[in-house]
């Protein structure tokens, strides 16, 4: 799958989560998810099982540590789609 | 894969556990039968369940959890119910106990911690559904001598049921406590005679409590108790209301 797709499935699972909408209009690879798009902490797993019901990819804990930004998810879901 | 929903009841094999897996089956639950050292208790009952499964695992140990939840997943593919059951007790004063007695009962919490973590992450917020609930013990309320770390493990469990219902709001994944008082069990056994008699004077019921007795409050809160949520329900014959 091309990188603009898994973009594009990210920022759409993201969407329904954002409370900043400007920031969401400005959305790049360096967008900090919780500090920029003001994703609730506590929802941040919902986010996580929809990456892996939309990609059919399992995301381990020590994965989901990793990821912070827009780019960070479209990474770590790129290399496990392979 | 079977259509029934699925309960996992830790440490199943004996007492309570084991009282708590046969009435779930009753109420029709598809059961998880986990033990860790009680195999043989284990394979007797996972013979007289339908459907049943059985899961060996000491939750202690996180790369057994883990591959508790692959288990489950591959054999049920969910978790509607978690009962977290599994216990490890020490008897002895706080002076005559060492630290490594201490750690090896205070390990539950953090196992009891991890494999919930685990159950929600792999299965009920999926579905956004489900219960867990948690045995507790009255002595984490009265206090008793003798178990101090499992008296506090044990009111840990009740703090940790509050603060998790409330971390699932929004979510239709409820989080009880029971909290049972002196119960029959392999567990019970072991109290010394005057013990006993000292414990019978400060039940109003004036007898101890059956495994079967705690299992049908846990079987009301996985079936019905729809409105029932971050609470410890007491079972205990009167010895203390909370």
């Amino acid at each position: 799958m091309e990188q603009s797709a898994v973009m594009e499935g990210v920022v759409k699972i993201l969407t329904p989560w954002v409370k900043n909408e400007d920031a969401l209009q400005a959305v790049g690879m360096e967008t900090n998810i919780l500090d920029d798009l003001k994703v609730n902490s506590a929802r941040l797993v919902d986010v996580v099982i929809a990456f892996e019901d939309e990609f059919d990819i399992e995301i381990d804990d020590e994965d989901v540590d990793t990821v912070n930004t827009v780019g960070d998810a479209v990474k770590l879901i790129s290399e496990k789609l392979g | 894969m079977s259509d029934l929903p699925v309960a996992l009841v830790t440490g199943a094999g004996t007492g309570i556990g084991s009282a708590c897996a046969r009435r779930l089956a009753d109420e029709g639950y598809r059961v998880g039968v986990h033990y860790r050292s009680s195999g043989a208790k284990a394979e007797q009952l996972l013979s007289e369940l339908p459907g049943a499964f059985g899961l060996q695992a000491d939750l202690t140990r996180e790369e057994e959890v883990d591959a508790l939840i692959k288990q489950i997943k591959a054999e049920a593919g969910q978790v509607d119910v978690l009962v977290n059951n599994a216990g490890y007790n020490v008897n002895a004063p706080m002076l005559a106990m060492n630290l490594e007695q201490y750690d090896a009962v205070a390990a539950m919490a953090r196992a009891t911690w991890y494999l919930s973590k685990g159950v929600l992450r792999r299965f009920m917020l999926r579905k956004n559904t489900g219960r867990i609930i948690n045995i507790s013990s009255v002595v984490g309320h009265t206090g008793n001598p003798g178990q101090i770390p499992y008296t506090m493990v044990k009111a840990g469990l009740d703090a940790f049921t509050k603060s998790l219902a409330q971390e699932l709001a929004g979510r239709e994944i409820l989080v009880n406590a029971v909290a049972p008082g002196f119960i029959q069990t392999e567990m019970t056994e072991d109290l010394p005679g005057e013990v006993k008699e000292s414990i019978l004077g400060k039940i109003p019921q004036g007898r101890m409590g059956t495994a079967d007795e705690v299992a049908d409050v846990v079987a009301f809160l996985a079936t019905r108790g729809h409105y029932v949520n971050g609470s410890v329900l007491h079972v205990n014959g009167g010895m203390y209301g909370g």
